[in-house]
């Protein structure tokens, strides 16, 4: 039980047929394949498969159908499930649909009717595979974030250029240089060096080396305690390797 | 009149001027008439005055001058009287003297006794008698010589002097009439010539104006009036001839506006052919976009199923010897018959019913602790077995049921496909049909003999794709006779009509056609629940260029040709709206030719 499953939307209980035929003999029982006659019934299907929590990558459908049109489906598909792939399988369209699904909603294909089977499949697959990378890209960014915002190393990103206010900044830093989370970004890292010297130290040895290595300064923090912090960077260069883009690094609480 | 006057223009290159006579040159006409009058009647006057003195005077002298004579005579008279001796001598001395002094008669007094006497020779004799018998000295007293009665004397004379009066007054009356004359009637003859010539057509003629009268006055306003005329018939001849120029070139340009115009409406009718043309290909776009899903959708299927089909036959015949020889008796038995179940289901079933049943299976599997529950749901379902299936358990239980199960689907596919081949070429060649029906198109423009029924129940299946899941259609046909017609248009007519119906009630709602054959005519109603036609619009709908829709989506041609092919075939079309509820009614006459003869 609660296998993906592929949405097709047609109002031909032929084609609806075919197609499943079709798609499972392709992938042999690994998505469950739901036909629908009409566009409110897809949007009906919709709803009772995410209240089941089911994932629904890829909804394939007609577009002339009586009541509501393939691109109005789809328009509207592009609220309730906006990460699944739409694929227009249809006989005829005209080009004004095509505009307005473009323009309101993420079409992945257009496949014309009669359609071949290998293309067909082909481009489900493609299809398929690109959700699941998406997928998967998404969940290794929530890992990722996950890790970052757990740490109990401070890990920031600044800019070289400009007022160096934070692009990143994780919570074990928040916390250690004593910001809000609502403030945090109107900060910079280079502000909390107690000696300047070592500041200038610091940004000398970024921009010739492109990376410092375990500095021990001491900070002075938001709230004007006294700390001493051991500081990882490195430089990160843009396409030519000329240009630093911004710096990254840890800092970590030694005193 | 004011304006000729006071625009006094001198063009007297061929003036001709008309003398008025300068006899009285300076004269003012109404004075000179005045004297004229006044002398007249001072004439007049004197004249009467001078005879009523002379006649007075006359009275006088002639009275003295009678009396003397008769004195005188009476006294000589006498003389003879007394003169006894010649009496006969005496007597005719005596007439001589009466009569020479024209004395017509005597009166003579003797006693009282008056006696008259005259020339009659006889009665003086007799008279004389008793003169000289009394022979009285006294006798001369009586005798009184009576010539002519004075009055008719002085009439004579007063007769003779009023003739020479008058005659003398008659002379100045005349002399003053000749005056007066010269005076008034020649302007009035010089105006009358002038006006001659005028009426001739001379306007160039001019009245002498040099008199300060009222003739002088009035010539010159002859002449103003004159100048003006001249003025004015110069001018209208100018124009006149601008005029001729103009409606040359007026002409002209007519011709060539004409010609132009005549290109237009050349130009204008092919546009108009076009359009019908245009309309009629956008009538039949419409449709195409619709049949062109209708065909390209059997196809789809057909070659998916065929794809279906050769896939399964090759995965079967592949699995089956396996199967057959891995099957024991009792399961073989059970495989067959479930094949045979699968190939026998006649159920149509929804998508949406399929997946309640698929639903409905999959529990119960699941409550018989089946594993893959679902997929043997699906696949039980998808082969058409929705009941009845517990039988199988033992297959499903099988440890290779994933092969059992494959095989069964892959073969109960098989049938599925034919049949889904089927139903999608008996789609495609319905609406092939139905449109090689429709366009049944001959340019001959001749009338054929058509059933209206069938013809609109053509164009019902070519909208079948529109038509479909939400349009409810109800047919009421009555048996018509074929009537002849331009079937092609007739068609364009109802496609239009069934296709403006569906848009109304966006393709939702209840489509009713109901025919009539009634005296002659057949009667079309296509009735429609959309939103129906606003009042104000209704009139409209029948214009040409008239739409309510989108830019681009309509050409507003549509009602406008249905009329015109409506009234080629001498019927009526009317429209009558409220709200879910439009009615086209289409009136045709079944014989058009009996109609026009």
């Amino acid at each position: 039980m609660n296998k993906a499953t592929i949405i097709c939307v047609d109002d031909e209980k032929i084609v609806l047929s075919s197609i499943k035929q079709q798609l499972k003999r392709h992938f042999n029982h690994k998505f469950s394949i739901e036909t629908v006659e009409s566009a409110e019934d897809a949007l009906e299907l919709i709803f009772e498969l995410q209240e089941d929590n089911i994932e629904i990558p890829l909804l394939i459908s007609d577009h002339i159908m009586p009541a509501m049109k393939g691109d109005e489906l789809i328009i509207k598909c592009e609220k309730f499930i906006p990460n699944a792939l739409k694929i227009l399988l249809t006989g005829q369209v005209t080009p004004e649909a095509i505009g307005n699904i473009i323009n309101h909603a993420n079409l992945y294909r257009y496949i014309s009717k009669p359609w071949n089977e290998k293309d067909f499949l082909l481009t489900i697959d493609e299809a398929i595979q690109k959700y699941y990378t998406e997928q998967r890209l998404k969940e290794q960014e929530e890992q990722f974030k996950s890790i970052i915002n757990n740490i109990n190393i401070g890990i920031f990103c600044i800019p070289l250029m400009g007022n160096g206010n934070y692009m990143q900044i994780n919570p074990a830093l928040i916390k250690l240089l004593g910001y809000t989370d609502k403030n945090a970004r109107n900060n910079s890292l280079l502000q909390h060096f107690s000696d300047a010297s070592k500041k200038e130290y610091f940004l000398k040895k970024i921009r010739l080396k492109g990376e410092v290595k375990n500095l021990e300064v001491d900070f002075t923090t938001k709230l004007g305690d006294n700390i001493k912090v051991s500081i990882y960077a490195s430089a990160q260069y843009d396409q030519k390797q000329a240009n630093i883009k911004w710096i990254n690094g840890i800092v970590e609480n030694i005193s | 009149m004011a304006n000729f006057l006071s625009n006094k223009q001198e063009h007297n290159t061929h003036d001709r001027f008309i003398v008025a006579d300068d006899w009285s040159g300076n004269w003012q006409a109404n004075v000179a008439i005045k004297i004229t009058s006044i002398l007249t009647w001072i004439i007049v006057v004197c004249g009467f005055s001078t005879s009523l003195i002379i006649l007075n005077d006359i009275k006088e002298k002639q009275f003295q001058k009678i009396q003397q004579e008769s004195d005188q005579k009476a006294y000589l008279i006498l003389n003879f009287l007394h003169n006894k001796n010649d009496r006969v001598d005496s007597s005719n001395k005596i007439r001589a003297l009466l009569f020479s002094n024209n004395f017509p008669y005597a009166e003579l007094k003797i006693h009282n006794e008056l006696i008259k006497f005259g020339q009659h020779e006889k009665k003086l004799e007799c008279l004389l008698k008793p003169i000289i018998l009394f022979k009285d000295s006294q006798a001369k007293n009586h005798l009184k010589l009576c010539h002519q009665p004075l009055k008719q004397i002085i009439r004579e004379k007063q007769i003779t002097t009023i003739t020479i009066i008058g005659f003398i007054t008659l002379i100045f009356a005349g002399i003053n009439i000749l005056i007066v004359s010269k005076i008034i009637t020649s302007p009035f003859k010089a105006l009358e010539k002038a006006i001659q010539f005028v009426k001739n057509g001379d306007l160039s003629t001019r009245m002498e104006t040099k008199r300060h009268d009222e003739f002088g006055r009035v010539a010159q306003f002859f002449n103003d009036m004159l100048d003006g005329i001249q003025q004015d018939k110069d001018k209208i001849e100018e124009s006149n001839r601008n005029l001729e120029t103009i409606v040359d070139e007026r002409t002209q340009e007519l011709i060539t506006t004409n010609k132009e115009l005549r290109g237009t409406l050349d130009n204008l009718q092919q546009t108009q052919k076009q359009l019908v043309q245009s309309e009629k290909m956008a009538a039949l776009g419409q449709l195409i976009a619709g049949i062109t899903h209708e065909i390209n959708t059997p196809l789809g299927v057909v070659q998916a199923s065929i794809g279906n089909m050769s896939s399964s036959l090759e995965n079967a015949i592949q699995t089956m010897p396996e199967l057959l020889k891995y099957l024991e008796d009792e399961k073989l038995e059970l495989f067959l018959n479930l094949i045979q179940m699968a190939q026998q289901q006649t159920q149509y079933l929804s998508t949406r019913e399929e997946r309640s049943y698929r639903r409905k299976i999959s529990k119960i599997l699941q409550q018989e602790n089946f594993e893959n529950a679902d997929e043997i749901a699906d696949t039980l379902v998808d082969m058409g077995i929705y009941d009845s299936y517990s039988s199988f358990f033992p297959l499903f239980r099988d440890a290779k049921n994933d092969l059992i199960l494959q095989t069964s689907y892959n073969l109960a596919t098989i049938n599925k496909n034919s049949k889904n081949i089927s139903i999608a070429i008996e789609r495609a060649t319905k609406v092939v049909f139905a449109l090689k029906k429709f366009s049944h198109h001959d340019l001959s423009e001749k009338m054929y003999r058509s059933d209206i029924n069938e013809d609109i129940e053509t164009v019902l299946t070519l909208y079948q794709g529109n038509i479909k899941h939400g349009v409810d259609v109800t047919k009421n046909f009555e048996p018509l006779p074929a009537i002849n017609c331009y079937h092609d248009e007739l068609n364009q007519v109802w496609t239009n009509i069934i296709h403006n119906a569906l848009q109304a009630m966006n393709h939702k709602g209840k489509l009713k056609i109901i025919t009539k054959h009634r005296l002659g005519y057949i009667i079309v109603d296509i009735i429609d629940n959309g939103k129906g036609i606003p009042a104000e619009v209704l009139p409209n709908i029948f214009q040409a260029f008239f739409t309510t829709k989108k830019m681009g989506e309509g050409s507003g041609l549509g009602l406008d040709i249905c009329q015109r092919i409506i009234s080629r075939h001498k019927g009526r079309i009317k429209a009558y709206s409220k709200p879910n509820e439009t009615i086209f009614r289409i009136i045709l006459p079944i014989n058009p030719i009996v109609e026009i003869s």
